[in-house]
Order: structure tokens, then C-alpha cells, then sequence
């Protein structure tokens, strides 16, 4: 598995040089084999390919004892009422009929979706636990994953789209776009944010844009190459602000906010290549401190019928052909789907009937490169995260609980980028790893 | 048994260093400014450093201070004798009221009030749901009014956390529990001082109630969570900096388990011992319910039920206290609350963290530190030592070149074009929700990320359509000279040149004029600029069909020009 870590950097050297179509390794070819017909030949990601990742950022703090936990029968965990332990393609899971949408998703998916249980993060306020979540440090330092994930796309227009979410990107915010709350992006990319206006603006016509444009750009290109090469990032910003205006009527960036339509431009943007990452949250708190368990369930069964959605359209939208590739599959052939919330929920009612906040969380991994139908950690009977071997994923009383750096560093190992980025002793839980 | 968790937090920090690129700045022309020692960077050559132009130090001087580009006026003064004028333009942009403005941005990034998620909403509260996203700016400016006026008044910062009085808009005045006192006319955009009513222990910014929406306890952390904000904010004193773990030897799910590891498991007591009895100074701001009525008023009956909570009585790192009164006045004479000023005002101003493993920086700071404290602890005495700072005025790549910000930029166009893009009477660059706030590089109140350093897609986004925006809104609407914003002082933007508009000596000097008054530079008449701004022009005109629009498109180019958005 330490090879891996080495092809990673050789890789990451590659595309940095820019050779996109010799560098790539096929990481779903094993599991496409296993697969029949179509689908098959769908979830085989091309040589060249290079993974995409979606963030689900579920804000508030889930509760994992309605899905993902069955941890039944132990005096200090009271498990929501109505529910039972099932297995689901080799994962042990929370069964419901309250939340039909859950047991479909992992029927549907289970073997290709890991679970990683008791990951720490450390705290129990919203805020940290956010930051850690996203990017392993309590203070926020360096960038966010999902914005370190986007480095392999980084000649994309938007490396990093955020469609709703939080994002910490550090120095390397000029990888990420927001899409803004409303949509704004889409009245920046087509000029509409001109009619938001109090005053009314009659606008210039788009062919003495296009000659402000040169003139920008002209402008920049001598300023940039007076300065040195250093200042390129103003000419490489106008550059990506220049894509995305040329996909002004391809791609439209207006959306309401709602998780279907988040899906719905995340999967667009990945499969127009227009994006390498992109972060979606779904517009509800999962913050129950009353009534919890019938909260959570709703919030359970909503978040995956959007899973099951966001699946669907992963399989039946062809990812973006790249230079040199030869066989397009579907954008599930290398994407990878990170589902997770900055906490859990106390493992026992409150007075309101409510759960309060829990350091000890569940990540779901889902798509190309996971080894599928495992999960790995796990909780002890006080609901405490258990220590992980990290490169066989079992167990281990004398190894820490995971964190969300390892959480990182193994999502950075599936991209082949350097997880050490991470800090030189992090280790990746490649035992989760294809 | 409940199974509350109450343990806070301790998180374990993973030190990642602030790249913040260095980058050359063009140098186009003089040397040094005069009257500035030489002071460098380790590691850069003394003999080649680069140092700002005058030019270049007065656009740096103007937008810090200020936020807005100096006049033709003062690029004349400026040339005029270097040395003399700087330091009178320095001056007289500290005394200038958009000083406290500026302020307020800043010290945006430290509150993080600026959000648009209250726990309470219009509806709540019964006002017009239409009116919320202003009510929603009302309250994040609360604490950031009260800065602003502190500065404005030239008072200690110190008042931050000892001030017994707030600041309201006529929105929050309705629905906050304040009388006005004093005088109506403040000259602060209708707000006005005022004080709480309701009993609350006058403290500053620790007694509004916009600090502790923002800072929510949802009652199960007992406010240790506002407690840690409190040490980052007054003291720089980030609870979460220490690596801690939570001790496997506890069991979690037990709250008397939890009580007691607290007070005496080693893992915990060094966080908790002093982040508790600071949480117990705020308990009468624990909420019981979200309504309106709940969150509105202070609780002062709840002041001690700290007992029932942290179990430790209220006390700033060991000295003991009773109410919020003495929290403020306790930071306020805690030396820290001086070193993080004075390193929070080198942040952000020089926009990046003091590294304090640079000599040359130590010193700087120890300057700035001696002048704080020798001018009273006011905002202004810090920031004149920090900008009089032989190391603010080095060019890249000693000193990165700063990227304007959104408040910044919407200041910018207003002062030049009389422009504001507002939306329903909201700034749409000084908001998120509907707003292009974090698209323009703002930074994220709500998950504290920091303003952007380097321009990104949508940054570029935002200047060209706020550009043409305010450049249409300019042609428009032209004022005439001696309006310092006269744009159009050589031709009516409606003349229509009777040839080529390159080889119109008036058009010439109208060009002349634009790039004298946007970036402070003297073009020749007969020179490449001008030559290439009215051939723009030229270009524009024979798609619109109108000289107006024209030089819309013209100063459209102009302001998104890198000149513009660096400084």
C-alpha cells in the first residue's frame, strides 16, 4: 500500500508536467470486472482519468445511530425507537421503514461504499468541529481536502465549486469558486447581476465586452509580465473567469438552493469537466436537541432519497473525455462521494427528548476506488471511536481513534496526490482503499 | 441518566504555515521614499530590495486608512516633495472619518458578526420579513459601530470590553431593549449610542447581544464554546490552539463522569480550569428556548447559574469576579489584551500573521507596541506605528502586495463613480445570502474563513460586472468640476469627436485625465496609453452608437485594470 503513496507523488509530478494520457492508472478496472455488462464497462475508469470528488457536507451534527451504527443492546446507547440491525452488502447497518431511502441506497450501492466509524474531531461546537472535519486542524490552517483534492484539476475552470457549504481554502483559494447561496455565480457568468440593481443599467453589448475584454487582458498580460512570473494569478483568474463566460447557455449556474438541484449542477459540473471537485449541502439542520430521533429520521430519509439520486445521475452521466483518452465511461467511474457532518449526536436522550453533541462521528465513502461493503473502526460500549490499523483497517486497541486528517490523507492517497501534505507522520487509511 | 456531553473541546491544532506567495510588484518609477530607514526582510538584500514608489505608498496609505484612491490633488502634493507630503496625507487620512469605516471592515474578520444566519428572524420578531436581510446587517454591525466609534472618538480600545453604552440603528432600536442617550446626530449612517435596559452589566462588546447570537451556546457546553471566543478575541488566546485529546479513561456518556473529570483528570483540567470560570461569566446569556422574548433580553437572574453548569464560579484565569463588568475590566488590564491589539492590528493591516521568529518583525511589533501604549491604546496610535513602519512601505517581493476587498472595492467605485451596487437597498458587496460578499474574496463570517489573498475566478467576475455597472452609472450621471467626482473634466461624455477620437487633442486629454485620476499616473497625450484607450473607445463606439457608452466601455477597462485591484 506504500507504493501507492509513492505512485501518487510520481503521478501528481506527471500531471503537473503535463502528461495527461500516459500517467493515469486504471483504479476501477478491478472492480469493474467484477461487474456485468454495461455497468461494467460504465464503472471502469479510462487510463488518464482523473478522480473526481463530491463533498456532502451535512451542517448541524448527524446522528449516525438512525443509519449507519447499529450498535443495539448496549446499556449506554439507547438506538432510536422503531428501528432494527440489518446487513446490506457486507456493511451492518440501522434498518427503518420509516426510511425506505436508506435501506434503497445501500442495496443499491453498498459494494461500492465504505463507512469509516468513530472518526474524532474533538469537540462539540459547531464551528470547530467544522473546520476540523474539513480540513484536520481546529484553527483552520492550510486548505480545506476537498480544495487540496481540486489541485489535479487545477486547469479546470473551477477546480473547486462550492455550491453550498463551508470551505476553508487557505492559500489556495484561487482553486475555489462559490456558487453563492442564490446562484450568483450564474449572474456574474452571464452579466443577469446587472438587473439586480436599484438603479436601472442598460448593459454594454456583448461585442464591446468582448473588446474591454481584449483590452483586460492585454493590460494584465503586460502588467503580469513586467512583474514577473510570480503575479500570474491575476491573468490565470481572468483566464478561468474567461471559461466560465464562454459556457454562458451550456452550463448554467442559477439554482435554488435546494439539495436536488445542488445534485443536479455538481453532477453537470463534474461531467463538463468544468469542476474537479465540488462541495453540496443539503439546506436543513441536522442540530436535534429535541425530538430528536423523529427529526433525524426525516433528515435520514430526505438526505438519501437525494443520495439515491445523486447515484443515479453519477451512473448515467458520461464523465468529460480528456486529451488522449480513447473510452469515456460515466462520471461513477471516477468519482468518489465523501458524506460527512462535523459531529454526531449523544448516545442518549436529553430531558427534550433531544441528542446533544459527540465528538466520535461516521464518514461514508462512496464511488470509484473504495473497497466496497466494509466498514472500518467502529465504537466501544461508551460510544467512544475505537483505534484503527490504518493499513488493514481492523481494529487496534493501541492506535488512536481515526481523525479527520487521516480521513484526508486517505481521500489524497485514492487521488494519488502526497498525503504527508498533511503532515509528515499522518497515515492514510489505505486499508479502505481499492 | 442523561448522557449530555458537556466537555468542550480541545482540539488538536496541526501547525500549517501561511504561504502567502511573495511576488515582485512593478516598480515603473522613483526610487525610495524619502525620510523611511532602511529596514528589511531577513534574507533580502538590503541593497536591492525593493521599496514602494511614493506614488505607490500613498495608493497604499489611502486604501489602508481610508478605502478609498487618492485624489489627482494629493499625487501632486505627493510629487511635489515626497518626504513632507506623506506625512501629511497620513495624518490627515487617520483624522479622516472614513478611518473608523475602515475599521470596521477590518475588525470584521475578528468578530465574524458579519453573518446572515441570527438565530432569529423578521418573523420572529415581527418586523417586515422583507426587511430582514437589513436587520440581519443591523445586528452583525453592532459591536463593529462601537469600534467605529471608539475610533472615531480617539478612545482606548480598552472600551471594548468596559464601554456602558452600545451603538443602535432605528432596525434595532425597535427591537432591542435600549433607550437612546445623547446626542441624535452622531454623524455614524442614523446610529446612535444607546444602553441596554434590561439590566445587563454594562461590558462592551460583551454585553450585545449580535456578539452572542453569533457566539451561540446551545446549552449542553454551558458557553464554554463564547468563552473560547472571548480568549481569541480580546487575548489571541485561541483555547483550541492547545493539543488535547479527550481522555479514553472517562466514560462519555456518564454527565457526573463528565463533572468530575473535568475538575480532576489531568487531560481536561488544563483547558477547563481556565475556560469554565469564563463561562460562568456569561450565564446570563443562556437561552432557554429561541423566541424572541428569550433571546432579546439579558438574564440577570441566571447570572449564577454557572452553579448548576461549569460548577465553577466566575474568574478570568485565576482572579475571581462577579458579573461581565468585571470580565471586561479583568481583559482590560490583562497585558495580553495589549499584545493581541497590537498583533492583531499588524495582521490586519500588513494582512498576514506577525512571524514572530523574524527579528525585524519582533521589532516592529515592539514599536508599535510602545506607541499604542504611549498614545492611550487608541486604534489610531497603532496603526500610524504600524503604517509609519519602514517595512510597510517595501514593495514585493519583501511585502506582498495586497488584493482590494470587497468593502474596499464598493468604496472604491462609490468614491470614484458615486456608484453603489445595492440590491434592495442592501450592498451586494458587503453581503452573502443574495450578495457577492465571499465571491469577491470577503471573508466567511460564519465559518471564519479568512479574506482572499490572491484573486480568483469570481473575484475577477465581481470587478468586471461591478466595473461596468458603475461605469454606466457614471456616464449617466456626470458630475461637473469642481465635484472631486468629476470624471469628465476635458469633454461632455456625450461629445461625439468629428474623426478617429485618437486624433482629437481633447479626447486625448480626457484619456489623460481617466489614468491620472485612476491609478495616479501621468500619460502622455501622444503616448501608448492613451493611444490604446481611445482606440477602446473607437471600437465601442461603432457597436453602441453612442460617445456615452463609449466611454462607459472605456472606464469599464479601466476599472478592472491590475492597478486597480492591487495595491
Amino acid at each position: 500500500m506504500f507504493d501507492r503513496k509513492r505512485s501518487a507523488v510520481h503521478r501528481r509530478a506527471f500531471l503537473r508536467g503535463g502528461v495527461l494520457g500516459l500517467a493515469g492508472i486504471a483504479l476501477g478496472a478491478g472492480l469493474a470486472s467484477a461487474l456485468p455488462g454495461f455497468m461494467g464497462r460504465a464503472l471502469a475508469a479510462p487510463a488518464g482519468a482523473k478522480k473526481r470528488f463530491i463533498f456532502v457536507v451535512n451542517q448541524g451534527g448527524w446522528d449516525p445511530l438512525n443509519a449507519l451504527t447499529p450498535l443495539f443492546g448496549q446499556s449506554n446507547i439507547a438506538m432510536p425507537i422503531a428501528s432494527s440491525a440489518t446487513t446490506i452488502g457486507g456493511l451492518k447497518l440501522v434498518d427503518s421503514a420509516q426510511r425506505p431511502s436508506v435501506r434503497a441506497f445501500f442495496e443499491a450501492h453498498a459494494a461500492r461504499t465504505a463507512i469509516v466509524h468513530g472518526v474524532a474531531v474533538r469537540s462539540v461546537a459547531h464551528d470547530v468541529c467544522q473546520v476540523t472535519m474539513m480540513t484536520g486542524s481546529a484553527t483552520g490552517g492550510g486548505a480545506d481536502f476537498a480544495t487540496r483534492l481540486s489541485e489535479v484539476g487545477a486547469a479546470d475552470p473551477l477546480p473547486h465549486l462550492v455550491l453550498a457549504g463551508p470551505v476553508y481554502p487557505g492559500a489556495l483559494a484561487p482553486l475555489v469558486a462559490r456558487a453563492g447561496a442564490t446562484g450568483q455565480l450564474q449572474g456574474l457568468v452571464d452579466a443577469s447581476i446587472l438587473g439586480a440593481s436599484d438603479i436601472g443599467l442598460t448593459p454594454l453589448k456583448n461585442p464591446t465586452r468582448d473588446k474591454v475584454d481584449d483590452f483586460v487582458r492585454r493590460r494584465t498580460r503586460a502588467w503580469a509580465d513586467a512583474v514577473g512570473e510570480a503575479r500570474a494569478d491575476l491573468p490565470s483568474a481572468l483566464g478561468r473567469a474567461s471559461q466560465l463566460e464562454a459556457l454562458r447557455g451550456d452550463l448554467s449556474f442559477a439554482a435554488d438552493g435546494s439539495f436536488e438541484s445542488q445534485i443536479e449542477l455538481a453532477v453537470q459540473a463534474l461531467g463538463r469537466g468544468v469542476a474537479q471537485c465540488v462541495t453540496i449541502s443539503p439546506p436543513v439542520s441536522w442540530d436535534t436537541h429535541t425530538d430528536s430521533d423523529n427529526q433525524q429520521s426525516q433528515l435520514w430519509e430526505a438526505f438519501f432519497a437525494g443520495m439515491n439520486r445523486l447515484a443515479s445521475r453519477l451512473a448515467t452521466t458520461p464523465a468529460p473525455i480528456l486529451a488522449g483518452q480513447s473510452n469515456v465511461g460515466m462520471l461513477a467511474s471516477e468519482t468518489v462521494v465523501v458524506v460527512l457532518s462535523e459531529m454526531a449526536r449523544t448516545p442518549q436522550l436529553n430531558a427534550d427528548n433531544g441528542r446533544d453533541h459527540w465528538p466520535w462521528t461516521s464518514v461514508v465513502l462512496f464511488g470509484d476506488g473504495i473497497t466496497g461493503g466494509r466498514a472500518i473502526g467502529g465504537y466501544d460500549a461508551g460510544y467512544r471511536g475505537l483505534g484503527v490499523d490504518p493499513a488493514t483497517g481492523e481494529t487496534d486497541a493501541a492506535r488512536a481513534a481515526p481523525t479527520p486528517t487521516q480521513l484526508g490523507a486517505t481521500l489524497m492517497a485514492l487521488a494519488d496526490l502526497d498525503p504527508s501534505v498533511l503532515g509528515p507522520t499522518v497515515e492514510p487509511l489505505v486499508g479502505i482503499l481499492a | 441518566m442523561r448522557g449530555g456531553f458537556a466537555v468542550l473541546l480541545c482540539a488538536q491544532s496541526i501547525a500549517c504555515g501561511d504561504a502567502a506567495t511573495q511576488r515582485p510588484i512593478l516598480q515603473a518609477d522613483a526610487g525610495p521614499v524619502p525620510g523611511f530607514s532602511e529596514v528589511f526582510t531577513p534574507g533580502v538584500d538590503p541593497a536591492t530590495a525593493p521599496k514602494l514608489t511614493p506614488n505607490q505608498l500613498l495608493l497604499r496609505l489611502s486604501l489602508d486608512l481610508r478605502g478609498v484612491r487618492p485624489t489627482p490633488e494629493e499625487y501632486a502634493q505627493v510629487e511635489a516633495d515626497p518626504g513632507e507630503a506623506l506625512t501629511t496625507l497620513r495624518e490627515a487620512f487617520l483624522a479622516d472619518p472614513r478611518f473608523a469605516a475602515r475599521a470596521r471592515d477590518l475588525y470584521a474578520n475578528v468578530t465574524r458578526t458579519r453573518v446572515e444566519d441570527f438565530p432569529i428572524s423578521a418573523d420572529m420578531l415581527g418586523t417586515d420579513p422583507e426587511d430582514q436581510a437589513r436587520l440581519f446587517a443591523s445586528i452583525g454591525e453592532e459591536p463593529l459601530m462601537m469600534l467605529a466609534r471608539i475610533v472615531a472618538k480617539d478612545r482606548p480600545l480598552t472600551e471594548l470590553v468596559t464601554a456602558d453604552w452600545t451603538m443602535v440603528d432605528a432596525r434595532l432600536a425597535d427591537i432591542f431593549p435600549v433607550a437612546y442617550t445623547g446626542d441624535a446626530s452622531t454623524g455614524m449612517d442614523g446610529w446612535r449610542v444607546a444602553h441596554y435596559t434590561d439590566g445587563r452589566p454594562p461590558a462592551g462588546w460583551l454585553s450585545t447581544n449580535a456578539l452572542w447570537w453569533r457566539y451561540l451556546s446551545d446549552g449542553v457546553n454551558y458557553g464554554r464554546g463564547r468563552a473560547n471566543a472571548v480568549a481569541r478575541i480580546f487575548l489571541c488566546a485561541d483555547f483550541l490552539d492547545r493539543p488535547v485529546d479527550f481522555p479514553r479513561d472517562i466514560d462519555l456518556t456518564d454527565e457526573e463522569g463528565i463533572r468530575e473529570a473535568v475538575r480532576d483528570n489531568d487531560g481536561c483540567i488544563g483547558c477547563h480550569a481556565g475556560l469554565d470560570p469564563l463561562a460562568s461569566y456569561l450565564a446570563g446569556f443562556q437561552y432557554t428556548d429561541k423566541t424572541a422574548s428569550e433571546m432579546l433580553r439579558y438574564h440577570p437572574e441566571r447570572e449564577r447559574q454557572w452553579v448548576g453548569m461549569t460548577e465553577l464560579p466566575p474568574a478570568f484565569y485565576g482572579r475571581p469576579g462577579y458579573t461581565l463588568s468585571d470580565l471586561g475590566h479583568q481583559i482590560a488590564r490583562d497585558p495580553r489584551f495589549v499584545e493581541c491589539a497590537v498583533e492583531r492590528g499588524f495582521e490586519l493591516i500588513m494582512r498576514r500573521p506577525p512571524d514572530k521568529r523574524d527579528p525585524l518583525v519582533l521589532d516592529q511589533l515592539t514599536r508599535a507596541r510602545e506607541a499604542f501604549l504611549a498614545g492611550g491604546l487608541t486604534f489610531k496610535t497603532l496603526v500610524r506605528a504600524i503604517v509609519s513602519d519602514p517595512r510597510y512601505a517595501l514593495a514585493e517581493p519583501a511585502e506582498p502586495a495586497r488584493v482590494v476587498p470587497p468593502e474596499m472595492w464598493s468604496d472604491v467605485l462609490w468614491d470614484l463613480t458615486g456608484f453603489r451596487f445595492t440590491s434592495g437597498g442592501v450592498d451586494l458587496l458587503a453581503t452573502d445570502f443574495t450578495g457577492l460578499r465571499t465571491l469577491a474574496g470577503g471573508g466567511d463570517g460564519r465559518a471564519g474563513a479568512d479574506p482572499a489573498k490572491t484573486p480568483t475566478a469570481t473575484m475577477a467576475l465581481v470587478w468586471e460586472r461591478t466595473a461596468e455597472a458603475a461605469a454606466l452609472y457614471a456616464v449617466d450621471n456626470p458630475v461637473e468640476p469642481p465635484d472631486r467626482r468629476a470624471l469628465f473634466t476635458e469633454v461632455e461624455p456625450t461629445a461625439v469627436p468629428s474623426g478617429p477620437a485618437v486624433d482629437d487633442p481633447a479626447m486625448r486629454a480626457q484619456a489623460v485625465f481617466l489614468h491620472h485620476r485612476l491609478f495616479g499616473t501621468k500619460v502622455l497625450p501622444d503616448g501608448l496609453e492613451v493611444r490604446e484607450t481611445l482606440l477602446l473607445w473607437d471600437g465601442a463606439y461603432a457597436v453602441e452608437r453612442s460617445p456615452a457608452r463609449a466611454w462607459a466601455a472605456v472606464l469599464t477597462a479601466l476599472l478592472r485594470d491590475p492597478e486597480m485591484v492591487f495595491y
